[in-house]
């Protein structure tokens, strides 16, 4: 009997019987209550998270002091004179101004305030003055608290018709030379397009332009806080006369350099020295001190030498018209090109 | 059918069915006990690892991949689960660590009544428990858990082949411990 059913097994060699034991092996149950107790502690870490104890309260609790806090920083910052300032350049910037006929205004040098001519760009609205600087002219300013700002072409000064409160702000596009005028308590700023510049006393020239490579600034004396950015995004960098600092708007970058300001200082007095310069040269000096674009249709003018003064405070067109005179060209101001004089 | 129903169970779970949670654990949690006392033998390891392991799917629910087995892949997350703790406790006391695979020799509940089966059973069980730890584990996911063998691998985490040719060896093995222990019982 017994032999007959072990024969019977070796027929089968076991492998029912090895299904049959690993089906039985290692089959452990939880008792109910285990089984509960377990899932409860589950569902506490799950789907039954207290609210309480989790973080995601804490982050949003966080999250709603920081958007409360924000909105009172926000607030004040609306009421602030720098916002105030911001907020009415930014409904002014990138407008025409209204005068682009072509005038050949004579800058004013002496640096007295209201000549004729800056009357009629200055326009007033909500507290402000805007001054716009035409194309190809330039402009020269006195600011309520003694600062000269001399404008290049193609500019615009936003400044409050009085400066109140602890610090004289002014917004800035285009090109510049600013003398503020000393005042320890009162602290000048001049904002442009993502740069900020803190001033005490001190002269420096600054470059504002949306969509150029023209953001820069040169210190010429005193000192001056460079900035942009607000919050933790603030690069701050602090200058020292020679220096010159460039915003990179792409990279946002800033890079200081070392510069002869002379040519700065120049610009402000209304010439420019050139010593046997090549007229090509002096064509793009012309061109970018008045920021306007000369066609010189790829004549070669690097043979005319020129040494002397350039009287820039005339308009390009006279400059141009006398720099021209003694040359095999002429200047066809209309369409702002070189050309060679027709015999 | 079975299959059918844990893949519902589970896409319900991903799509935001908090209920399809406990739906899921009250379905495997049994399974994953027992598999998981086949690396330890301590049960609160064991649970720790399972609560762990729900904790888990429901934390990082909308990252869960839909087409997954899921029976081979609760089993895969358990056992690197307990693997990681077993790992670390080894480490702590030497350096080397070879997972065990726990199969008891003796069998929980009576299968048969017959006594001579019931015997042949209790040895076949004895020398199961013998094999080697990988053996063990494929025969012990290709029989009692009844997967198959590409779960089988994936949960081993080996190829294919390997894993067949571990049940087979497994499987070879008990056969002849059977046939050498039959031989012995004629002679004697």
């Amino acid at each position: 009997m017994d032999s007959k059913n072990n024969s019977e097994h070796s027929e089968r060699e076991f492998a029912g019987e090895i299904k049959q034991v690993l089906n039985h092996v290692g089959n452990e149950k939880l008792s109910p209550l285990v089984k509960d107790e377990l899932w409860e502690k589950i569902a506490l870490r799950s789907v039954n998270k207290p609210f309480l104890s989790s973080w995601k309260l804490y982050l949003q609790v966080a999250a709603i002091l920081f958007i409360v806090s924000g909105i009172g920083i926000w607030l004040y910052q609306q009421n602030t004179p720098t916002h105030k300032l911001l907020d009415f350049a930014a409904t002014q910037v990138g407008k025409k101004s209204g005068t682009d006929q072509h005038q050949t205004l004579k800058p004013n040098t002496d640096a007295s305030a209201s000549s004729d001519h800056e009357a009629e760009n200055i326009t007033t609205t909500n507290d402000f003055n805007t001054l716009v600087v035409g194309n190809g002219q330039r402009s020269v300013i006195k600011l309520p608290d003694g600062t000269k700002v001399w404008l290049n072409s193609d500019s615009r000064l936003i400044y409050p018709v009085a400066f109140s409160g602890d610090t004289r702000e002014v917004y800035l596009e285009g090109e510049a030379y600013f003398d503020v005028s000393h005042d320890k308590k009162h602290p000048f700023y001049v904002h442009a397009n993502k740069m900020d510049i803190k001033v005490l006393g001190t002269e420096f020239y600054v470059s504002s332009s949306a969509n150029s490579d023209r953001n820069y600034a040169v210190l010429v004396a005193g000192s001056i806080a460079f900035s942009t950015g607000s919050w933790l995004n603030k690069i701050e960098r602090q200058l020292v006369p020679g220096q010159r600092i460039n915003y990179d708007l792409k990279e946002n970058k800033l890079l200081i350099s070392e510069v002869k300001t002379a040519e700065f200082q120049s610009w402000k007095e209304g010439f420019v020295d050139v010593n046997s310069e090549s007229l090509d040269l002096i064509i793009q000096r012309i061109a970018k001190y008045y920021n306007i674009e000369i066609s010189t249709q790829q004549l070669d003018l690097s043979n005319e030498k020129f040494s002397g003064r350039l009287d820039f405070q005339r308009s390009a067109d006279d400059v141009l018209n006398i720099l021209c005179a003694g040359t095999p060209y002429v200047y066809n101001g209309v369409e702002r090109r070189l050309e060679l004089r027709k015999r | 059918m079975f299959k059918n129903t844990d893949k519902d169970l589970w896409a319900s779970f991903i799509n935001g069915d908090d209920n399809a949670l406990k739906l899921l654990y009250e379905q495997f949690v049994d399974l994953l006990y027992a598999f998981g006392l086949r690396f330890t033998d301590d049960t609160d390891m064991v649970k720790d690892g399972i609560q762990d392991l729900f904790v888990d799917l429901y934390k990082y629910r909308k990252k869960l991949a839909t087409e997954v087995n899921v029976k081979s892949y609760l089993f895969t997350s358990l056992k690197r689960k307990i693997c990681l703790v077993l790992k670390k406790n080894a480490a702590t006391v030497k350096h080397s660590f070879e997972l065990p695979f726990l199969l008891s020799p003796s069998i929980e509940e009576q299968i048969t009544n017959d006594e001579y089966e019931a015997e042949l059973l209790q040895k076949l069980n004895t020398e199961l428990a013998l094999l080697p730890a990988r053996q063990k584990e494929a025969l012990y996911l290709r029989y009692n858990s009844e997967l198959e063998y590409e779960q089988i691998s994936e949960i081993m985490d080996v190829s294919l082949a390997t894993c067949r040719t571990l049940v087979y060896r497994g499987v070879k093995q008990l056969k002849e411990q059977m046939l050498a222990n039959y031989a012995y019982k004629i002679l004697a």
